[in-house]
Formats: C-alpha cells, sequence, structure tokens
C-alpha cells in the first residue's frame, strides 16, 4: 500500500497561486480529507496527486515514488469526480472496463474483474444499463467501481458527494466510510467543503485557505484545538464566537475589555493587550437573572434547531451566538451570559494563531 | 526542474502533435482555398491573362475597367457597355426591396404565431420548406408560375380588380421584381422561424410586469418586443445583406447569364462571372470581386455600427 | 355588452385574424409545391391551361418518363448524391477532428488558427471563385465531382459548430478518461466521438442540404453535362430546350428537391431547432 507526501508543492496559474508551498503526509490507509471553502487550493491538490496538474514547484511521493514526472495512469491512484463523468455512452460494463481495456487488460480477465467489483458494491444487476437509467446513488457506486477496478493504492475524491440529495449523503457517508477505511483499507484523500462530511469521516483533515495550508489534525484537534481563527470558524457550526478586545490585568484578575462589555478570564492567561477572544456557541453558561461574572445580553433573535436553538445577543455591530437551553422559551429578550472558562481560545490580534486554549 | 522526458512534457508534447495533426486538413485546405485564393485573387486583380498564356501586369487598369464602366453607366449608356453598372444598380434595387420586405414579413409572421395557436409546427414546418429547397429549382418552378397565362397573374387577377395579365419573365420592368418575389418567398420563411425563436427565448415575467404596468398586446410589442430582438434583426438584416447582394442562382435561372431584357435582371454576381468564363477576363473579374467585396463589407459594417453587432 | 363580454369578442376576432393570416402565408408558401405536384402529373396543355385547373385530366407519367428517358438525368441525381455524400462524410469526419482539437486540446497558435479560419466567412465566395477555379484547374480536376468536393469537405460553419459542442461537453468527462489511459487521439476515437452524434448528424444534414442544392460550385467547377448535379442540369435543360414543354422541368424539380424536402419533413423539429441555434443555412 502506500503513503502520499507533498513536500513543498507550489501550483501557480498564471500569477495566481493556487497552493503555496504545501506540506502534508498523508499515512498509508489513511483516510485523509482536504477541507477548505471553494478556490482553497484543496482540489488543485488532489488533481496534482492524480496528475491532471503539474505542480509549480515541489514533490510529489506516493509510495516509495516520486511521481511528479509519471503518468496519470501509472501512479497507482484512482479519483471519483463530483459529476462522476460516467461515459454516458457506455454501459455500466463498458464504463468500469474501459480502464482496463484503455490498459489493454485481457478481455477474459476485463470481465472477471468488473464482476467482482460489481458484486462487491452490490451493481452487477445494473451492469447493462447506460448511466442515465441509474438513480444518483447507483451512479455514485458506479464511479467508485471504475476506479476501484484499477485496484489503486491511493483513492482519491473529489467532492463526491455534493451532487446527492441530503438523505442518501448522509448514508453515502457512512458507506464510504466504511468501504474505503474499514474493508479495503486504502489511503484514501478526499476533498469537500462540508465540514460535517469531514468531521465524520475523516483519519485527519487537513483546512486548507487560499492555497496555504492552516491546520492537520484529527476531528478532535482541529475541533478542540484550531490552530488559528480560520480553522476556528470553519469548522463547528454556528461558527465559533470571535470578539477583539483587549485583555487587562485588574487586582490579580485577567479581565478581557471587549468595550461594550468585558469578562473574567482565567488566570492562568499570560498576555496582555490586543487580543481575540473566541468562544463556540455550545460552551456557554446561562443565567436567567443577573449573577457575577455574567454579560448581560438582549436577544435579537432566536434560531430553533429542533432540540437545540441559539440566540443572537447584539452590542452594537457586534453579534454573537449562544446556545440557550432548552427549556427557554422563545419570549425571552435578556439573557446572562459567560463562556465556559476551559472552552475559550484566545488568538493572537495581528497573526490570527492561537495563543491560549 | 523537470527533464525533458517528463511525462507533463510527453504528454504535451502528444497533445501538441495530436492537436496539430487533426486540425491539418481542415487548415490546409482553408488555408489554401480561402486566404491563398484570396491574395491569389488580389494579384490577378493587378494582371491580364486568359488563363492559357503569359500573365502581363498591367496595373491598375483593371479597376480602371470597372470605374470606366461605372462612369459610362452613370452618364446613361446602354447595358452592354455598362455591364458592371447595370447589374450594381440592379442588385441595389433589389437588395433594397429584399431586405426590408424580407425582415418585416418574418417579424410580422413570427409576431402573429407567437400566441397559444393550435398548429404552430404546421406552419413552422410550412414555412421553412422553400428554404429547403434549391434556389435553382425553385426559380425553374416560379418562372412556369410567372408565366403569362400562369398562376401567379391568375391569384392577383382574382385579388387586385382590374389587374392586366403581366410577361414577368420576359418584361424589362417586372423581371428584377419577380426575381424579389422569389427571393421574398424562399427566405422569409426561415428568418420567421428565427424571429419565433427569438421571441418565445423572451421570458415571460417581461410581459407579465409590462401588463401591470398597463401595457396592451401593440404597446407590449412594440416597446418590449422589438427592442428585444434587435440582435436577432440585425442578424436577420445582415445576412439579408449578404444573400442578396451576393445573388446569383436566381437571375442565372430566371434571367439568364446574360440578364434577360435590357439586362433587366443582370446582376454583379452574374457579371463577375461572365467577365471570368465568359469574357476570359479573369483579372477584370478579380477586380470586380473586390469591389463586391468592398459593398458588401461596407454595408454590413455600417448597419452593424448603427445598429449593434449581428447576433451570432 | 359587460366589458368582459367586449374583451372575449375582441381576442375571438383576434384568433381569427390570426389564423386567417398564418394560413394565408402558409398558402403562400406551399402553394407552388402543390401546384407543382399536381402538374407533374398533367399534359402541358392543361398545366398551361388559363384559368389554373387542378386535377389531371388525363392522368399521365409522361413526364416523369419524359425525364428519365433523357439519359443525363438519372447520371444527374447519381452525381449529386455523389457529391452530397463525398461533402458529407468529408464534413463529418474533418470538422469533428478539426473542432475537437480547437475545443479540447492545446497547442501552439490554436486560438489564432481558429480564428483565422472564422474570418474567413466573411469572405463572400465570389472573391475566391475564379482563383479557386484556377487552382482546381491546375490540378487537374475541373470537371470532377471529387475536385469539386474538395472546396466543401471542410466547411468552416461545421467546425465552428463542432467546436462549439464539443466545448459544452463535460470537463471531468475528458479527465476521466485521461486518468483512465486515454491519450488525446484515444480520447477523440472512445468518448467525444461517441458523444458527439447529435451534432455529427446537424453537419451531416446541414451539409447534405447545402450540398445537393449547391449550385454556382457545381456550375463552374463541372463541364461537360454528364457531370452535372441536378440543379446545374436542370436549368441546363431549360436553357437548352430540351423538352418543348414545361411539365418535365416541373417533374424534373420536384425529383430534384424531394430528398431535402422528405429530409426536412422527417426532421422538421429537430432541424427548426438546430437551424435558429447555429444562425441559417449559410
Amino acid at each position: 500500500m502506500a503513503r502520499v507526501l507533498l513536500k513543498n508543492v507550489t501550483k501557480k496559474f498564471g500569477n495566481v497561486i493556487a497552493v503555496n508551498k504545501l506540506n502534508l503526509e498523508i499515512k498509508d490507509g489513511e483516510f485523509m480529507v482536504l477541507l477548505g471553502p471553494s478556490g482553497c487550493g484543496k482540489s488543485t491538490t488532489l488533481r496534482m496527486i492524480a496528475g491532471l496538474e503539474t505542480p509549480t514547484e515541489g514533490e510529489i511521493w506516493i509510495g516509495e515514488q516520486l511521481v511528479n514526472e509519471i503518468d496519470p495512469t501509472k501512479r497507482n491512484t484512482a479519483m471519483v469526480f463530483q459529476s462522476y463523468a460516467l461515459y454516458p455512452h457506455m454501459t455500466v460494463f463498458g464504463n468500469i472496463e474501459f480502464p482496463l481495456k484503455m490498459a489493454r487488460v485481457p478481455k477474459q480477465e476485463r470481465i472477471k474483474k468488473v464482476k467482482e467489483v460489481a458484486e462487491f458494491l452490490g451493481i452487477s444487476e445494473l451492469l447493462n444499463r447506460k448511466p442515465s437509467e441509474l438513480s444518483g446513488g447507483q451512479q455514485q457506486r458506479v464511479a467508485l467501481a471504475r476506479a476501484l477496478v484499477r485496484e489503486p493504492e491511493v483513492f482519491l475524491l473529489d467532492e463526491p458527494l455534493s451532487n446527492l440529495d441530503a438523505k442518501i449523503r448522509t448514508q453515502m457517508r457512512f458507506e464510504l466510510k466504511k468501504l474505503l477505511s474499514y474493508e479495503l483499507k486504502i489511503t484514501t484523500i478526499y476533498v469537500t467543503h462540508d465540514q460535517v462530511e469531514a468531521m465524520t469521516m475523516a483519519d485527519r483533515i487537513a483546512v486548507m485557505n487560499r492555497g496555504v495550508l492552516q491546520q492537520v489534525g484529527t476531528p478532535d484537534e482541529i475541533f478542540y484545538k484550531p490552530s488559528n481563527t480560520f480553522v476556528a470558524t470553519f469548522v463547528g457550526s454556528p461558527p465559533m464566537n470571535l470578539i477583539e478586545g483587549e485583555i487587562l490585568k485588574k487586582d490579580n484578575k485577567v479581565i478581557f475589555d471587549a468595550g461594550e462589555f468585558s469578562l473574567e478570564l482565567p488566570e492562568d492567561v499570560g498576555i496582555e493587550g490586543k487580543a481575540v477572544l473566541g468562544f463556540r456557541p455550545q460552551h456557554v453558561q446561562i443565567a436567567k437573572e443577573e449573577k457575577a461574572g455574567f454579560v448581560r445580553g438582549k436577544i435579537l433573535g432566536i434560531e430553533k434547531l429542533g432540540v437545540e436553538s441559539y440566540g443572537h445577543v447584539t452590542y452594537g455591530n457586534l453579534e454573537i451566538v449562544i446556545q440557550l437551553p432548552e427549556e427557554v422559551g422563545s419570549n425571552i429578550t435578556e439573557v446572562y451570559w459567560k463562556p465556559k472558562e476551559d472552552r475559550i481560545y484566545i488568538f493572537d490580534s495581528k497573526t490570527k494563531k492561537l495563543v491560549y486554549g | 526542474m523537470f527533464s525533458s522526458f517528463s511525462f507533463y512534457e510527453k504528454a504535451r508534447n502528444k497533445e501538441i502533435v495530436a492537436g496539430l495533426s487533426l486540425i491539418s486538413i481542415a487548415v490546409i485546405l482553408n488555408i489554401v482555398f480561402g486566404y491563398f485564393a484570396m491574395m491569389f485573387a488580389l494579384y490577378l486583380s493587378f494582371f491580364k491573362w486568359d488563363y492559357i498564356g503569359e500573365m502581363q501586369f498591367v496595373g491598375l487598369k483593371n479597376f480602371e475597367i470597372v470605374i470606366r464602366d461605372l462612369i459610362r453607366g452613370l452618364h446613361g449608356a446602354p447595358y452592354l457597355l455598362s455591364p458592371f453598372y447595370t447589374g450594381l444598380k440592379n442588385i441595389l434595387i433589389y437588395t433594397a426591396i429584399v431586405v426590408p420586405v424580407q425582415t418585416f414579413l418574418a417579424i410580422v409572421l413570427a409576431a402573429f404565431a407567437n400566441q397559444k395557436i393550435k398548429g404552430q409546427q404546421f406552419f413552422k414546418v410550412s414555412y421553412f420548406l422553400p428554404a429547403t429547397t434549391s434556389s435553382v429549382i425553385v426559380a425553374l418552378i416560379f418562372i412556369w408560375l410567372f408565366m403569362k397565362n400562369g398562376f401567379i397573374n391568375f391569384a392577383l387577377a382574382h385579388i387586385i380588380p382590374g389587374f392586366q395579365p403581366i410577361d414577368w419573365i420576359n418584361s424589362r420592368e417586372y423581371l428584377l421584381l419577380a426575381i424579389a418575389i422569389v427571393a421574398i418567398w424562399g427566405t422569409s420563411g426561415h428568418f420567421m422561424v428565427s424571429f419565433l425563436a427569438a421571441m418565445q427565448a423572451i421570458p415571460k415575467e417581461i410581459y407579465e410586469a409590462a401588463m401591470l404596468d398597463g401595457a396592451g398586446p401593440i404597446r407590449r410589442f412594440f416597446f418590449i418586443t422589438i427592442p428585444m430582438l434587435r440582435p436577432m434583426i440585425v442578424y436577420v438584416v445582415v445576412m439579408g445583406l449578404i444573400g442578396a447582394l451576393q445573388m446569383f442562382d436566381l437571375a442565372w435561372v430566371m434571367a439568364g447569364a446574360n440578364g434577360g431584357p435590357g439586362g433587366a435582371g443582370y446582376t454583379v454576381a452574374l457579371d463577375i462571372y461572365n467577365e471570368a468564363f465568359t469574357r476570359i477576363r479573369p483579372g477584370v473579374a478579380a477586380a470586380k470581386s473586390w469591389f463586391l467585396f468592398a459593398i458588401i463589407f461596407t454595408t454590413t459594417y455600417l448597419f452593424q455600427k448603427k445598429y449593434g453587432r449581428a447576433m451570432r | 355588452m359587460t366589458p368582459k363580454e367586449k374583451e372575449r369578442l375582441i381576442r375571438r376576432i383576434w384568433i381569427v385574424i390570426t389564423y386567417v393570416v398564418l394560413l394565408t402565408f402558409a398558402l403562400v408558401y406551399l402553394m407552388p409545391f402543390i401546384r407543382s405536384l399536381v402538374a407533374s402529373f398533367m399534359t402541358w396543355a392543361q398545366a398551361s391551361r388559363y384559368p389554373p385547373e387542378w386535377i389531371p385530366n388525363p392522368f399521365t407519367l409522361e413526364n416523369y418518363q419524359k425525364l428519365f428517358r433523357l439519359e443525363l438525368f438519372p447520371r444527374w441525381i447519381r452525381n449529386t448524391a455523389l457529391y452530397a455524400g463525398l461533402i458529407v462524410a468529408g464534413n463529418v469526419m474533418f470538422t469533428s477532428m478539426a473542432g475537437y482539437a480547437f475545443a479540447r486540446l492545446k497547442f501552439p497558435g490554436r486560438d489564432v488558427i481558429f480564428s483565422a479560419l472564422l474570418s474567413l466567412l466573411m469572405i463572400p465566395m465570389f472573391v475566391t471563385l475564379v482563383p479557386n477555379y484556377i487552382i482546381i484547374y491546375k490540378l487537374g480536376l475541373i470537371d470532377n465531382i471529387f475536385g469539386l468536393a474538395l472546396l466543401g469537405i471542410t466547411n468552416v460553419s461545421s467546425i465552428f459548430l463542432m467546436r462549439q459542442y464539443f466545448m459544452s461537453l463535460s470537463n471531468e468527462i475528458f479527465e476521466a478518461a485521461r486518468l483512465d489511459g486515454c491519450g488525446p487521439i484515444k480520447a477523440f476515437f472512445y468518448i467525444a466521438l461517441p458523444l458527439a452524434k447529435p451534432a455529427l448528424g446537424a453537419v451531416a444534414v446541414y451539409q447534405f442540404l447545402g450540398s445537393w442544392n449547391a449550385f454556382i460550385g457545381p456550375l463552374i467547377f463541372l463541364r461537360s453535362p454528364e457531370n452535372f448535379t441536378l440543379p446545374v442540369g436542370l436549368s441546363f435543360a431549360f436553357q437548352r430546350a430540351m423538352w418543348t414543354e414545361y411539365t418535365p422541368i416541373i417533374a424534373g424539380s420536384l425529383v430534384a428537391s424531394a430528398p431535402t424536402i422528405i429530409l426536412f419533413l422527417v426532421l422538421n423539429k429537430y432541424l427548426i431547432r438546430g437551424i435558429v441555434v447555429t444562425g441559417g443555412k449559410g
């Protein structure tokens, strides 16, 4: 099997830097998700690994081989596209057979392999149909089969679930994960902009923004130890609250002064001066009456999402989202809140990097 | 940083070779019969030649012949002494009739058809049918219909009171008109279908908004349909101009290569043909073809400059 | 009358006017065909009678027989079919290749060459007619259907149409093919060509109509009557007054236009849409 190693990989399109000095290792058998907003360079990275794009600089290793100069078909990778890119004029059989045919695999062996893969993915009875006669989920499986039949060492998936409707998507999420990680135990690189997909499927997540790798880590690390404000707000829903202000020391207390209000921070915060305070809407304590250390807030509106509900609290231009206890009615107009002390993050006001938390 | 044998280089070279070979035949033929022929036409227009003997450089003499022809024509010389002038005059009159009429007719018919009516496809098919038929065939059929005791005179006698049958094809006054009628018959239906498609592409919401603003059907036609159709109108007019100014087939069949009685159906295109293949003066033919090109280019250019670019 | 009734009445009158106008013009456009069809079964004496008659009496096939008694006529049909066949085959083959390369492959000068080809559409055929006659003459291909076809097998409009079609296909399909091991040529045969059937069909039909109906090219490049195509042959027969009557010409016209008319009637929905999209038959 194979690990994938990216060393200082840069891709420029004219003057635009799509990927900037990317260093990333995907371990053998690992399910790595490249996460980021559109245009962040994640798809370009995937396409460079596949061989559809050539890196402007840097090295791409698959297994023990430097693949920069290796033809895409000889990289032992297989790719599933967002639109599945099934050949509409071929049957399912023809689609799965196609890579083997191009590799001049003998006919008998081709038939055997296609049947095996189809059996494995449970699409044997679809082999004579055309892609247009299949549902989205079935097309997805055919695309997987076409990729699997090449017996790749690395599996590349580019937003493979975004063309499916929400219900099937959830189901396919687990099926894909089961198939690739538990049954095939194959190295997988999965591109998505959907943080839920990333959190639920990944062994590790690589968060990218504007061509730059922001953080690599397990879903827990990404969620609980975001390395900067971008990761902090991109992962998690609703996004983490970020408040700009100043940290002051007064009478042995550490105070965060946001202008409109101030909060007491844990004593071990050793930073002073301008900073960005972050806390997730879920990590807030709520009181109905005035309480020491709690901040009074006017509720502008409440979003009810079934069990959870989120209140929007405003201070001038600043809007803070906090999760409200289930029993809170929708008619309350005032709340007293305070971030949980062990769940606050402090970011440098300039570099936006995590300095505490 | 990559060796010259990297897959990328190889793939790129493969693509270049494939690309160039795939386009090669099309490009070579079009260069020969398009660009080379054009330069040859330019070259030819400075030479006197009879296809067989030596080519003889004559400078601008061939163009002078054309201009003298025009001047003679302006001074009232008869058709045989000023064939180019006659052809040009005829083709301008013909264009001035055909283009506005066929465009107008096409819009009006499209507007009528663009309603909730049954049998729209039947109308489209019958209007379009003439465009799928060879202009020569059309001309041959119309010669018969235009005969003195033919169907067209019969029909007109029933529509216009006191109408006297005309010998269209053999008449100096009516031959060009007859050709124009055939041309309009042959192309207006085709353009009508284009207009209809353009009208059906106008979003319904715009009409509904105009309706709420109190615009009736007539005003909706003039204030919404016509402006929205403008690129299509320009396209139809430009196509019409290009076709009409080069008219050859209909005149060849209905008037003959010499343009019929008194050159009444003579055209510039016929004149170029005659210079090249009857009078055997390819140089003069080339010079005349540049005049024709200039006329087509300036009219279509001026029109598009004034009314916006044609839709493609 | 209430305003509502008035409105309904106006609406009804308008519909009537619409139908009257549309039907009148349908008649105008169809009448020459109908008249010809009827007259082709008449004697010339009857067909030229005034006022016009509508029922062939006696019903005669004499006009068609006369037509086919002329040995040239079947030859003209064959020549036209050969010419149209060459043009269609050439365009389907060469313009799909070129269109694919212009749309999907990268090579130096691609866009410049393509715009250079497109600008040829602005050049009136009369400018290049005489030089092309000389070129074909020098190649020894005058009076030869193959020489004539050489001029039209790589039509620029067809290249344009094919290119547009190939550009509209999804990128991912071609990338998938690339990863599956297709080079540019294999991708053309295995992916692009099978997917281009609608565009190939359109090119084939337009080129068939164009070449079957072509006149000026065949007129100039074909010299001897036995090599003529139908439009040239029929106008030749008319001008040489091969028959004393006009009805064989009418019958010949119908025979000559039958393939295009039938093709159009069969494919009308598809053709009307396509011609509107590509903007005209030229």
